[in-house]
């Protein structure tokens, strides 16, 4: 080959491969709206919208703004693709973080709405999807945000750092699927309201959802959500404090770490009876002690130890009586420890695991290790 | 070099580590995407350990015909064994195989673009952009097929071993418990599904592997490649089963769906596309082995002379065969449950007869004093 030719060829292949790259149908960023979070409604056997779609400007610094889309449709992805009438736009949901469920929805069949969710291949299946308190899940994006950022994302981190707050679970769509395909195990997901703050309507993430098969059947509080992230296993830091560890309130917060905090759940077969074994290890540290208790010395530590190992014992099984009677779900997932540990007993018990669950006795023990006291070693003394 | 048909041919000689890794390549190609052993559910891994004692004695029997004749591929054997009528007719079997085979995986590639990154692109885009870099690579033959493996392999561990421990912190061990809760019925189910995907497979390597260096090469490459393998898969399908739970038998391509779930503090994520750059290195040694394996055979049985002139052809045929092969993804799973049946007589059946038929030949030879002195020194020292 002469020099002129192979310069010829290299200059060729050099054109094609810059200008013919590129999907079949490719979307640029300007053309498509890029989903960050979509709350859905029923209205008259009709799906019915709200999306949030990030609208990037390109300038000197780049903004963030949030637009929002309302349209209706047979199916979920039918009001979706409606959205185009109204934003002219294809939406793209790869980026989307959050999927807010109505009550209503969740009350009726929440698989409905969330099929879309797992089977396309845009949005992620690690989308987090919240059940909207209020009247509509639209609601939730009816309130006011703070400056220049985007709700949904908002919401994610609300979400996401429930980690150091445990008054709502942090689930994933992935993570549901799961649960709901399990046997012996029942789904929850993170609850969001509406409160009034500072004059202004701001969402609240706060409590659970408790779900029986494919359909709610009722809430947790905060606080009882917090003490289902112990059962669960779930927890990793956050605070106990007030009626959480004692009986009277004597205003000690006890800030849990990670570490050496866990539960075990292990079935306990004795004859025909089944009972459950909760072994629940924390791990805290005393953080605030506004009351002056004096914790100086090793005796007065065990006896306050045992105060607050009891009084979250109380507490759990308390939990755990109310789901047992008023939803009869096994959000615990007692079952699965079941089938895990003596799959040939949870043979027996699968078809009835129902009404098992619902009288199920299950020991709870709190082993609860004080690391420190924070910075302070003597209760503060107030002198005149 | 030149064939009596008068075509430039180089001696082709591949290097004992080339064929390893272009086996194991070969092996956990397109498992990687597809998982294995399903049947068995949350017992998947168990099942792979229980499929180990059925490979390693079919591993021996294409690993023994090989090093029986030196230098010579499976046609040539065929040929040499059953006589030139009845040797050819046996033989349109395994080249039917391998184009089959190429076409599957050709396939399998497509549909897992088509569903995880261009569900509007037309396959044939995606099956001929594939397909066509596979005829061009053998265009310039086998041994450039074992050197490209050679430098793939170490990106496809890398990706590996950066990519299951970021996994780990989504992994849940439990999953993995209650073990053998419905007894050992799915596990040997998953076992013999994952002898014949992707184990039983490598008899393609019996068309290939001519132009290893030693006798002994042969059992090398096959039971270095299955260990190679076998870490790999085990490694895989236990990340799959403790990240995904039950979803990883829900969905088509537990891996993918695996790795999207990867979020480290919200800054390394989305890193799916990891898995499809594996399954397009390892996918394309599959599709390109088969390839070689098919043209391989048919220049041989019609005495053609040099198979790189029919590469594109016959490479071409198996594009719109892979086009065609299924109507839709939910065909090419229900395909995958008959596979295993499918494949019995070319990958049990038809290797054990060529085998014992080639001994006989072997000891025969050796008696008539026609056999030459490599194959001799062979027979004596068993």
């Amino acid at each position: 080959m002469r020099r002129a030719d192979r310069f010829l060829l290299a200059f060729t292949i050099f054109v094609m491969v810059s200008l013919l790259t590129g999907c079949w149908n490719y979307r640029e960023i300007e053309s498509v709206s890029i989903v960050a979070g979509a709350a859905i409604d029923k209205e008259n056997d009709e799906y019915r919208i709200t999306l949030e779609t990030i609208d990037i400007q390109a300038g000197k610094e780049a903004n963030l703004k949030s637009e929002i889309f309302e349209a209706k449709g047979k199916t979920v992805f039918d009001a979706i693709r409606n959205v185009i009438q109204i934003s002219g736009r294809r939406l793209y949901w790869a980026h989307s973080k959050i999927v807010i469920i109505s009550q209503e929805i969740a009350e009726e069949d929440i698989w409905k709405p969330l099929d879309f969710f797992l089977r396309d291949g845009e949005p992620r299946i690690n989308t987090n999807v919240i059940i909207s308190k209020e009247k509509t899940a639209k609601a939730i994006y009816e309130t006011e945000k703070s400056m220049e950022t985007i709700k949904s994302l908002e919401i994610y981190e609300g979400i996401t750092n429930q980690t150091s707050l445990l008054k709502a679970p942090n689930i994933e769509l992935y993570n549901f699927v799961n649960d709901l395909a399990a046997k012996g195990k029942s789904a929850i997901f993170p609850v969001i309201g509406v409160v009034t703050n500072n004059n202004k309507k701001k969402f609240q993430i706060s409590g659970t959802a408790v779900f029986k098969k494919n359909k709610l059947v009722g809430f947790l509080d905060d606080e009882e959500t917090k003490l289902l992230h112990y059962i669960l296993d779930r927890a990793k830091g956050g605070l106990l404090v007030g009626k959480e560890i004692s009986k009277k309130d004597e205003g000690i917060a006890l800030e849990v770490f990670e570490y050496g905090t866990t539960t075990k759940i292990k079935p306990e077969p004795k004859d025909d009876e089944l009972s459950m074994k909760m072994d629940v290890y924390i791990t805290a540290a005393i953080a605030e002690n506004g009351e002056r208790k004096a914790l100086i010395t090793q005796e007065e530590i065990n006896r306050f130890r045992k105060e607050v190992e009891e009084a979250i014992e109380e507490n759990i099984k308390a939990l755990i009586e109310k789901v047992q009677v008023e939803y009869g779900s096994d959000i615990f997932g007692f079952g699965s420890a079941v089938k895990a540990d003596i799959p040939k007993t949870w043979k027996s018990v699968e078809n009835e695991w129902d009404e098992i669950f619902r009288l199920l006795d299950v020991k709870v023990k709190v082993h609860l290790k004080i690391a420190n006291k924070a910075k302070v070693s003597q209760p503060i003394k107030i002198g005149d | 070099m030149k064939n009596e048909r008068g075509d430039f041919v180089r001696k082709e000689i591949i290097a004992d580590h080339q064929s390893i890794v272009l086996v194991a390549t070969f092996i956990f190609g397109s498992t990687l995407i597809l998982g294995t052993g399903g049947d068995a559910k949350q017992d998947a891994w168990l099942a792979i350990l229980v499929a180990i004692p059925m490979v390693i004695p079919a591993l021996f029997v294409y690993a023994r015909l090989l090093s029986l004749y030196p230098g010579k591929d499976l046609f040539d054997i065929l040929n040499r064994v059953f006589g030139s009528f009845i040797g050819k007719f046996i033989a349109l079997f395994f080249i039917w195989y391998a184009f089959h085979l190429g076409a599957l995986v050709i396939r399998n590639f497509s549909e897992f673009m088509e569903i995880a990154a261009m569900p509007e692109t037309p396959p044939m885009v995606i099956i001929f952009s594939m397909g066509l870099v596979c005829i061009l690579a053998l265009k310039d033959g086998i041994e450039l097929l074992a050197r490209l493996a050679t430098f793939l392999l170490p990106f496809i561990l890398l990706l590996i071993i950066i990519v299951v421990p970021l996994s780990l912190t989504q992994a849940h061990p439990e999953n993995l418990k209650p073990i053998l809760y419905e007894g050992w019925k799915p596990v040997i189910k998953g076992a013999f599904s994952t002898f014949s995907f992707p184990f039983g497979e490598t008899i393609i390597f019996t068309m290939v592997l001519s132009t290893l260096k030693t006798k002994k090469s042969p059992y090398k490459s096959f039971y270095f490649a299955l260990v190679i393998s076998i870490i790999i898969m085990l490694i895989i399908t236990l990340r799959n089963i403790m990240v995904l739970g039950h979803m990883a038998s829900m969905v088509y391509f537990p891996s993918y769906i695996a790795v999207s779930v990867i979020n480290i503090g919200d800054f390394l994520q989305r890193i799916e596309v990891t898995v499809a750059v594996i399954f397009l290195f390892a996918g394309f040694i599959k599709i390109s082995v088969c390839l070689y394996a098919a043209c391989n055979g048919i220049t041989k049985i019609f005495n053609l002379g040099d198979y790189r002139r029919f590469v594109a052809p016959i490479g071409l045929f198996m594009l719109i065969c892979a086009d065609n092969i299924y109507e839709n993804t939910m065909e090419m799973l229900e395909w995958i449950k008959y596979y295993p049946y499918y494949v019995i007589p070319f990958q049990i059946i038809l290797p054990i007869i060529i085998l014992i038929g080639a001994e006989i030949k072997v000891r025969k030879d050796r008696g008539q004093g026609t056999g030459d002195k490599e194959q001799g020194t062979e027979i004596k020292e068993r």
